[in-house]
């Protein structure tokens, strides 16, 4: 099992937990976005990863009542931001797979993009899509991690 | 203050001239040594240099110091005739000041009466102890040549309707007329002949001399530039004269140009300024010119007239020291008229002439050492005079006299130290300018801050009133030294506390720094009005508000956002407390307590400076205690402090009682704006408002009801941010070493990555419109 780094509120390092899922740049790879430099790999890591972020956010908190709203907006008035993950835990016990689903999501939109985008180009470079290899690309980066 | 004579005894005695006049005199004494070394070789070789005269007539040997008005050209001028006569080497002639010249007068005439004056004293003798008889023939000799020259110089100034009235048959006519038309040669041949007999030595072993001409501003005359320079051409192609003169070069020029162009008005501009060159450079070589650039701003303040006492600098800190003495006040007039380098867009304040800047000098200096004595009256003597001579840039551009644009009153009824002050600054756009690009902040989170840094200071004074920004010319654009001047005037009249002004003020205010700062509060855009400094009005206020927003935003790079607001905090207090420098602050509280007891200082100071820290306290802080930065039991505990403030006394009537008007404006300005675009009034797109609530409910303001309707939008909103974070935030991110980055982008990969970005903001954006209909 892989370990990931979870960060705090206040930004530190402190919890390695079981690795939900990875966003990097082989998930990207697969998605079709290859041949990509590195800064518009992490440009699109980040946006990838601020949408899941914004989307499962909004999915918890629409699910939660009036007074859930004010039981956890109280583990921050007392900045307990530990006590606010832990009551998270225990109030939405399934938010991990709809975080997945969330990114599931999301990957798929992505693959649809890349397929959008890449036929055309494709077709005017005069190659089969499959071709449309890009500059120093690793042939084997569409291998799962 | 030096007296007149006292300046001229220093002038003669030559250690006192200012170094940027000094350096410049050292080198004019060497080309006129160089030129008696040359003049020696010619009468020392007389064939050879009659051949040179007869094909090179027209070589002109006139020294020429070239400055603005007022950069001490006539100084120089009179400090190196002053070296001269101390020396007693050559004959030199009283300085000539062509702009008192009478009808009939002429350079050259001119130059011949106080020749003859000269010759006729034994003064000028080589040895004037002795008079022994070859001397005395010398000088009968030399008088009977300046005679000639005089009447050729008669001759050659007849006109030829003097002729034709003076003339009584046509021959007569013929002749004279022959004779006239001949005397231009004549005369110069003749100034040869008595240049010769006077600058010949005396024996074979002997040194020549020259005869110096000086002549104070040319261009000033109201006589022919065209004449007075031929005249010069004249005098200067004769070996052994010299003339010195000294001129203003655009006045010159605009003399030269706009006579000739009466003269020839079918000229174009271009072939006139062409022409003007060339006349220019055969008149004043190159080699002898000697340019006294404008003062530069680093000099400006250790200036010190001929004969004075002390630097501008130490007088402006005497004057400092004087009125916030008197108005007490924090006043740091000498720091804003010390800056050595363009910073923000603006100058050194002081004038760039040496003349304007002993006016400036001899103003501060009549108000003596620091006294106790000095009294209000004499204060605003002192003001009134430095508002004349630092506003004058201004007054051009706005067309407008001085004594319009200043309007300074007398004193108010009730302020024993006070006089109405009004400012005519109508119509004049005063905003900043930054390089930066506004940031896009897509990372969702509870509160983000990004900061832009103030590139320069701007001002625009459109042609028509009502004209948008984006519509401004190049040419509606204020130049620095017209801004640098508005605010040193507003330096004088706002940083001084001794006025009540009215007009139209130009300052660095609430719009200004939300221009550079743009805030979000859980993934919405605001009004960005967080962070604030207090109003800048003066120079010195400008400079380290600028000065200071920069370097917060230098700071804010590595900050978390409550540090930021913290280190605004103590930014603020900083524009006040100028002498410390801006750190990183970690403690909100901490800052805020600081920020409370400099309020509680500052309520019993006048001047701009004070009064501006008073208002951002009680209008401008309280702005920040929003739900997304602070607890609501914070928010409840700084309100509290914050209005225990309204019981402090306050010296002065201009502060206004802590009251929630200004923030129920805006608060109702907010949520009216909010219910038009979201006409439902849940607020979903801007519920950050309602994160005012705490703050609204401690102040007891009249929009908490508005409030309270889109506080759960609110609620929801920002605890989405926040358990978003609490579950994603917890995944790694980081890029796989096994995918080998592309080494360039590529139009495709570039196309690819924009559409993919689309498309995952428009997911985000799908997902807060259903949330808001769920």
């Amino acid at each position: 099992m892989v370990g990931v780094i979870r960060k705090s509120f206040e930004g530190g390092p402190i919890v390695i937990e079981p690795v939900l899922k990875k966003l990097d740049a082989e998930l990207l790879a697969r998605l079709g976005y290859k041949g990509l430099t590195a800064s518009q790999l992490n440009d699109l890591l980040a946006e990838l990863y601020h949408a899941a972020e914004e989307i499962v956010g909004i999915g918890i908190a629409s699910q939660m009542s009036d007074e859930q709203l004010d039981e956890f907006e109280r583990f921050f008035e007392a900045g307990d931001d530990d006590g606010a993950l832990s009551w998270l835990e225990e109030k939405f016990p399934d938010y991990k797979k709809e975080t997945m689903a969330v990114i599931g999501n999301l990957e798929k939109l992505l693959a649809e993009t890349a397929r959008e985008i890449r036929q055309p180009q494709a077709r005017s470079h005069g190659l089969s899509e499959a071709d449309a290899s890009p500059p120093h690309s690793d042939g084997n980066s569409t291998k799962s991690a | 203050m030096p007296t007149v004579n006292e300046s001229i005894r220093a002038l003669l005695q030559g250690d006192t001239l200012p170094a940027k006049l000094a350096e410049l005199r050292t080198p004019m004494l060497e080309v006129i040594d160089e030129l008696a070394r040359e003049l020696l070789t010619s009468h020392q070789d007389p064939s050879e240099t009659a051949l040179r005269q007869r094909l090179l007539s027209d070589g002109s040997q006139t020294v020429a110091i070239m400055g603005q008005r007022g950069s001490g050209k006539s100084t120089l001028l009179a400090a190196v005739t002053a070296e001269l006569l101390r020396e007693a080497r050559h004959l030199v002639v009283p300085i000539m000041r062509p702009d008192q010249f009478g009808e009939p007068d002429s350079v050259i005439t001119t130059f011949l009466s106080e020749l003859w004056d000269l010759v006729s004293s034994p003064d000028h003798r080589r040895s004037p102890e002795e008079s022994d008889t070859a001397e005395v023939a010398r000088d009968a000799e030399a008088v009977k040549l300046l005679a000639d020259v005089a009447r050729a110089s008669a001759v050659a100034r007849t006109t030829t309707s003097a002729l034709e009235h003076g003339t009584e048959s046509p021959i007569d006519f013929a002749d004279d007329f022959l004779t006239v038309s001949r005397s231009g040669v004549r005369l110069n041949h003749q100034l040869r002949q008595l240049a010769l007999h006077l600058c010949k030595p005396a024996d074979e072993s002997g040194e020549s001399r020259l005869v110096i001409v000086p002549i104070d501003d040319p261009d000033l005359s109201r006589h022919s530039i065209i004449g007075i320079l031929t005249d010069l051409q004249i005098l200067s192609a004769v070996p052994g004269i010299v003339p010195l003169t000294c001129f203003s070069p655009d006045d010159l020029n605009a003399a030269w140009v706009a006579e000739r162009h009466n003269l020839l008005p079918e000229a174009s501009e271009g072939h006139l300024r062409f022409l003007l060159a060339r006349q220019m450079e055969k008149a004043f070589p190159y080699r002898f010119r000697f340019e006294i650039e404008p003062i530069a701003p680093s000099q400006r303040p250790v200036f010190t007239p001929i004969a004075g006492t002390g630097t501008l600098q130490e007088k402006l800190a005497t004057l400092r020291g004087e009125v916030e003495r008197v108005s007490d006040c924090i006043w740091a007039v000498d720091e804003a008229f010390s800056l050595d380098q363009q910073l923000f867009g603006l100058r050194n304040a002081l004038p760039d002439n040496a003349r304007t800047l002993v006016q400036v000098w001899e103003t501060l200096d009549a108000l003596g050492a620091t006294n106790e004595d000095t009294t209000a009256e004499l204060l605003h003597l002192t003001l009134r005079r430095l508002f004349n001579l630092i506003g004058e840039p201004v007054a051009v551009r706005l067309g407008v006299p001085s004594s319009s644009m200043v309007q300074v009153g007398p004193p108010i009824a009730d302020g024993v130290n006070r006089r109405a002050l009004h400012f005519e600054f109508t119509r004049i756009d005063f905003l900043p300018s930054t390089d930066a690009e506004e940031a896009e902040l897509t990372e969702p989170s509870l509160v983000a801050v990004s900061l832009r840094k103030l590139r320069e200071v701007r001002a625009a004074h459109p042609r028509e009133s009502g004209t948008r920004r984006s519509e401004y010319s190049a040419g509606d654009y204020l130049k620095p030294e017209e801004i640098t001047a508005i605010l040193a005037l507003q330096e004088i009249g706002y940083g001084s506390g001794l006025f009540d002004i009215t007009g139209h003020r130009l300052y660095y205010s609430t719009d200004d720094w939300r221009f550079l700062q743009k805030v979000q509060l859980a993934n919405q855009a605001t009004d960005d009005v967080f962070l604030l400094l207090p109003d800048a009005t003066t120079l010195s206020e400008i400079l380290r508000s600028a000065a200071l927003w920069n370097e917060l935003v230098d700071l804010s790079a590595e900050m978390t956002p409550l540090q930021i607001f913290a280190t605004g905090i103590e930014a603020a207090c900083l524009t006040v407390r100028r002498e410390e420098k801006l750190t990183a602050q970690g403690d909100y509280g901490k800052a805020f307590e600081r920020a409370a007891a400099l309020y509680k200082e500052c309520l019993s100071r006048q001047g701009s400076t004070a009064q501006a820290f008073v208002q951002w306290f009680e209008r401008d802080l309280p702005l920040q205690w929003h739900s997304a930065l602070l607890s609501g039991e914070r928010i409840r505990s700084l309100v509290v402090k914050h209005r225990e403030f309204s019981a402090y006394p306050a010296r002065r009537d201009y502060r206004e009682k802590i009251d929630t008007a200004l923030f129920e404006k805006r608060l109702r300005f907010l949520l009216d704006g909010l219910e038009n675009s979201d006409p439902e009034g849940e607020g979903s797109r801007h519920s950050w408002v309602a994160g005012y609530f705490e703050l609204a409910s401690a102040l007891n303001v009249d929009q908490l009801e508005r409030l309270s309707r889109i506080y759960p939008r609110w609620q929801r909103d920002s605890a989405g941010v926040r358990a978003g974070a609490a579950t994603v935030g917890s995944l790694e991110r980081r890029p796989s070493s096994r995918v080998r980055a592309a080494p360039y982008a590529t139009p495709e990969g570039t196309e690819l990555v924009s559409a993919a970005i689309a498309a995952l903001r428009r997911a985000r954006r799908v997902a807060h419109a259903e949330s808001k209909h769920a």
